[in-house]
């Protein structure tokens, strides 16, 4: 039996300030563990209101009408609140200036765990191992103001790897990032999803989650209308109609009258 | 910026706590004795602790020179106000010698205060900082809204300094009482969404604002006492002299 750690059932929410205009309309969707499930769509289609439900952001933090069921590890991010699900679920927002406080690398890796009142030893275990994933040990004692976007990205990012999530919640991690960073970001993520998390992330750069993610989940007038397998959803004339930009691949092996391809590896393959 | 620097010194390596009990020592002599020969030989000894600590004079005046311009108001306000032998007067306004004279220990009282705490700022890391405001019973929730600051003024400068540049690109001056309104609305905008982000962040990571978790480790080591005990007997000195 497949376990579902993320199960989001009938969600429907509308801002407190923009009553009666719904951004979610009934959603339902299920993440299984060791999943890695890409979420896009257009701006204002309700993708990152849509994580914000799922860690309970919505509607502890942020006021609204929410209606429908969501379970996370089993708990209810509704009745829990972000804070108890810190443990559960880690969030990785867009901005890492948005998130980044401490005035250390080392101290920022190490706030979720002193939150969660861990043994001294263990945090600095963990802080240490979160740091070596990420490739960040040599920056432990630096101040983040001195670091590259990207290496803040990454920065924010050990710090949500450091308490050990069994659910990645993912904001446009790549948003602003160069290529190589970004592709940093991905293989972490999908690392930790193949020792058995899942990983929700919202992006715009489908390249990626042709390359990384297991299933894509399309989200149009606020609602999922399409969900499967990348080169299903990709290949898919929607897309275009929406005006979200097809993976080169896809275009690709489209023109050349081939099977949906998600990478450049997927080509060599069949030509061998 | 006034901010930490990178340096192999012993004004560095000092534990925050002595750093800042030595340095009160000889702010609060002066305060003392208000000599301007004890004001002069502070300044003598905070030029020497520039040295140790490996701040060039050009770091300090690019920094702080502006500051240090509002250390010379005392002198023209006690030359007014003390009374004593007429030293210069001009259209009918007389300034005393000894208003002078007491104007310019202020001023240089006011310049060795500001030196020993720039210098602070520059050798000792802000999360030094923080964690000595903790150890010194400073309430948790003040020291965690320094270090937030301290962590955002950097980059709230450069925010304002984009958003300045793509409205000067859009023919924007700043000139006259308004103006600064295009530039402000939306850094304003911003630091409001980046405070909300914040805290969505901090709480799902486990933030609970009634139980602050802030490190007052510090590794006090023989040279610390060393230092203070000098400190304190150039301290003695400025109230002697």
């Amino acid at each position: 039996m497949v376990l579902s750690q993320v199960s989001v059932s009938g969600v429907s929410f509308s801002y407190a300030r923009h009553p009666g205009r719904r951004i979610l309309r009934g959603i339902s969707l299920k993440v299984n563990k060791g999943e890695l499930v890409g979420v896009i769509g257009n701006i204002g289609v309700g993708k990152s209101t849509l994580l914000y439900c799922i860690n309970g952001i919505i509607p502890n933090l942020v006021k609204g009408d929410f209606k429908g069921k969501v379970r996370v590890a089993g708990k209810d991010p509704v009745k829990q609140g972000p804070r108890k699900l810190a443990g559960k679920v880690g969030f990785l927002f867009q901005d890492p200036d948005a998130q980044i406080f401490s005035l250390t690398v080392r101290d920022e890796v190490a706030f979720a765990l002193e939150n969660a009142g861990l043994p001294e030893q263990e945090v600095l275990d963990r802080v240490a191992e979160a740091l070596e994933q990420t490739g960040l040990t040599e920056y432990s004692e630096y101040d983040p103001n001195n670091l590259s976007f990207g290496q803040r990205q990454k920065v924010a990012l050990a710090s949500v790897l450091a308490m050990k999530p069994e659910i990645l919640l993912l904001d446009e991690p790549t948003a602003s990032l160069d290529h190589k960073s970004a592709q940093e970001i991905y293989s972490i993520v999908r690392g930790m999803c193949d020792k058995g998390a899942c990983a929700l992330v919202v992006e715009h750069n489908t390249e990626y989650l042709a390359e990384h993610a297991d299933r894509v989940l399309l989200l149009q007038d606020h609602d999922i209308t399409l969900e499967g397998k990348p080169e299903k959803v990709f290949s898919s004339p929607l897309m275009k109609e929406l005006g979200i930009k097809v993976p080169c691949s896809i275009c690709i092996s489209g023109c050349l009258g081939m099977k949906p391809k998600l990478t450049p590896a997927d080509f060599e393959k069949e030509s061998k | 910026m006034i901010s930490y620097k990178q340096r192999e010194s012993i004004i560095h390596s000092l534990d925050p706590r002595f750093k800042l009990v030595s340095f009160a020592l000889v702010v609060f002599a002066l305060l003392l004795n208000s000599s301007l020969a004890s004001a002069l030989l502070g300044l003598a000894l905070v030029f020497f602790l520039y040295m140790l600590a490996r701040i060039r004079l050009d770091e300090f005046y690019n920094d702080a020179a502006g500051l240090m311009l509002i250390t010379a108001i005392p002198i023209p306000l006690h030359a007014l106000s003390v009374p004593g032998t007429p030293a210069l007067e001009v259209f009918g306004i007389v300034f005393s010698e000894q208003g002078v004279l007491f104007g310019a220990a202020t001023a240089v009282y006011l310049m060795v205060v500001l030196s020993l705490t720039i210098l602070f700022l520059y050798t000792t890391k802000r999360r030094k900082v923080v964690s000595m405001m903790v150890w010194f019973k400073v309430p948790a929730d003040m020291a965690l809204a320094t270090s937030i600051s301290l962590r955002f003024i950097p980059i709230i400068q450069e925010q304002v300094q984009e958003i300045r540049v793509s409205q000067a690109a859009r023919g924007h001056r700043l000139a006259g009482l308004l103006s600064p309104i295009p530039v402000f609305v939306p850094a304003l905008h911003g630091v409001f969404k980046r405070a909300r982000e914040m805290s969505f962040s901090m709480e799902s990571r486990g933030f609970d604002p009634e139980n602050i978790r802030i490190s007052t480790r510090f590794n006090s080591t023989a040279s610390d006492y060393l230092v203070l005990l000098l400190m304190a007997f150039s301290s003695l000195a400025l109230l002697i002299v």
